[in-house]
């Protein structure tokens, strides 16, 4: 890798070089293009410490119940939180006849062995797509992966054990659609997708009432909607062991807040302006408690749009004003463990308007 | 205080202290295995390069001391200044303290070596190590 230096040593200095310069890096030469791209590489940087978190965004508004994306941010944007430095994707290649030469909005994100997956949306008014896009971060580069059996727009995605579950959404454009009862499931090994049990009967595929929540609980699927006509919060939990639905606990049916994510199999939530954790052998939300962790309350929880979660380190996203904020909260073991850090980010070249965020897709990746 | 003697490529002999010549797992792990009566000999370290290592672990072992005076500024000057070396002494100096296994050192050295590539464009990185190499040739 580096003339005179032995290869374990040499890959010790190239992973302590910062993720913004691994473009650099894959630019020198052929040997070193290859060796950023190795899990050698990401486990290099672990194990020294140097590891980076790296926030993926997409962001749109809605406006009159309508779909928009805000301007410049048709493509997916790396954040690097702690440089404020932003990074525009390649532009999904998504087929001319499938989209029409359309943006792509409602599209879902998760991410599964530290790649950044991509799935279904619609073009603005059409009607949804099959597609599933794989973003590789080491090699900045996306790759199609099998499409799915129903088309779907704005559904909700998790992973448990290594495979993709993918259930809602609604066949068109449309941000009060109905949500789609049927569950299928993305093996990697094999690049394929199957169904699963249908949550139909569970999960009511009531108009105007599209599940809202998705989160993986003790190797097991929660999904939540919002309260249907009689009252009764739309609700269920999938176990893949059994391929069966099961009644939801009563503590898990209510409490969540705006936005979700599941860390180090720890569900966590931001719910009257503090961050709650849901305890499962108290089937409860209890407030993460410690260092300034009461810091947001002054803060108008309507704006939060997203959260994720990677290494005991808790991001929220959402807007103040014509600001994107970010809001990066160290928890471990259900407590902050150090200050919580607010950073308001410079927008993206090419993007000047920031409302209230509509759809905001968030995730993170390590390395 | 007990002594060790450590011998470099070129047959020198280095007299330092066990506590100093133990910041080296290698030299750790020697001494375990064949005791302190014997030199012990390091073939892939070469006089210079173990004078500058035996240099770096005496300054830290000083400043961790009790009633150091050094600050964090003195020996971050010192760290800068002990790897503002050309690239075959410094690979050198990399090669000696992953051999000798002293995580301090290795993790300076390499450090160097990232900041070096981080702050040039790619040509001029490929450059810089390909002529190292021609000139340690």
């Amino acid at each position: 890798l580096i003339p005179g230096l032995p290869h374990d040593v040499a890959l010790q200095c190239l992973a302590r070089v910062p993720r913004v310069e691994h473009c650099l890096l894959r630019a020198v030469c052929r040997s070193w293009r290859w060796i950023v791209e190795t899990p050698d590489f990401v486990e290099q940087r672990r194990l020294l410490g140097c590891a980076e978190d790296w926030l993926y965004l997409h962001v749109g508004t809605s406006s009159g119940g309508k779909w928009q994306l805000v301007g410049g941010f048709s493509l997916w944007h790396a954040l690097d939180p702690y440089r404020y430095k932003w990074h525009a994707l390649p532009p999904i290649p998504y087929d001319e006849s499938v989209t029409g030469g359309q943006v792509v909005l409602g599209a879902t994100s998760v991410v599964m062995n530290g790649n950044l997956f991509v799935i279904g949306g619609a073009p603005f008014g059409k009607a949804a797509i099959r597609d599933v896009w794989v973003y590789n971060p080491l090699r900045n580069r996306w790759k199609r992966a099998a499409q799915m059996i129903t088309p779907r727009f704005a559904c909700l995605a998790a992973t448990i054990k290594g495979k993709l579950y993918v259930i809602g959404g609604s066949g068109i454009c449309h941000l009060t659609g109905y949500s789609l009862p049927c569950l299928e499931v993305y093996n990697p090994k094999t690049d394929s997708w199957s169904y699963k049990a249908s949550a139909r009967g569970i999960v009511t595929a009531h108009p105007c009432s599209p599940l809202k929540y998705i989160a993986v609980v003790d190797d097991k699927l929660c999904v939540i909607g919002p309260q249907n006509v009689t009252g009764r919060i739309n609700a269920g939990m999938y176990d893949p062991e059994s391929d069966s639905w099961l009644e939801i606990k009563p503590g898990l049916r209510s409490g969540w807040g705006k936005a979700s994510t599941v860390m180090d199999g720890l569900l966590y939530t931001l719910d009257f302006g503090c961050y709650q954790q849901y305890v499962a052998e108290k089937d409860s939300w209890l407030p993460v408690k410690g260092k300034n962790a009461d810091s947001l309350l002054e803060w108008d929880p309507r704006l939060v749009s997203a959260m994720a979660g990677s290494n005991g380190k808790l991001y929220m996203v959402g807007t103040m004003g014509p600001a994107l904020i970010v809001v990066i909260a160290p928890v471990r073991g259900g407590k902050v463990n150090q200050n919580v850090c607010w950073h308001t980010m410079k927008l993206p070249n090419g993007v000047d308007f920031l409302g209230d965020l509509g759809h905001c897709s968030c995730q993170v990746i390590t390395f | 205080m007990v002594k060790v003697t450590l011998k470099s490529a070129e047959g020198d002999v280095f007299e330092v202290d066990e506590e100093l010549a133990l910041e080296s797992l290698m030299v750790k792990n020697m001494i375990e295995d064949v005791g302190l009566d014997s030199a012990i000999s390091l073939p892939n370290v070469s006089s210079t390069i173990l004078a500058k290592v035996i240099e770096y672990i005496k300054f830290h072992m000083d400043a961790q001391k009790d009633g150091s005076k050094k600050t964090s500024e003195e020996i971050k000057a010192f760290d800068d200044d002990f790897v503002n070396v050309g690239i075959p002494t410094l690979f050198e100096m990399v090669l000696a303290s992953n051999y000798l296994n002293v995580k301090s050192l290795l993790s300076l050295t390499c450090n160097t070596v990232a900041n070096m590539i981080k702050t040039k464009p790619p040509a001029e990185v490929k450059e810089m190590f390909t002529s190292a190499k021609q000139a340690k040739a």
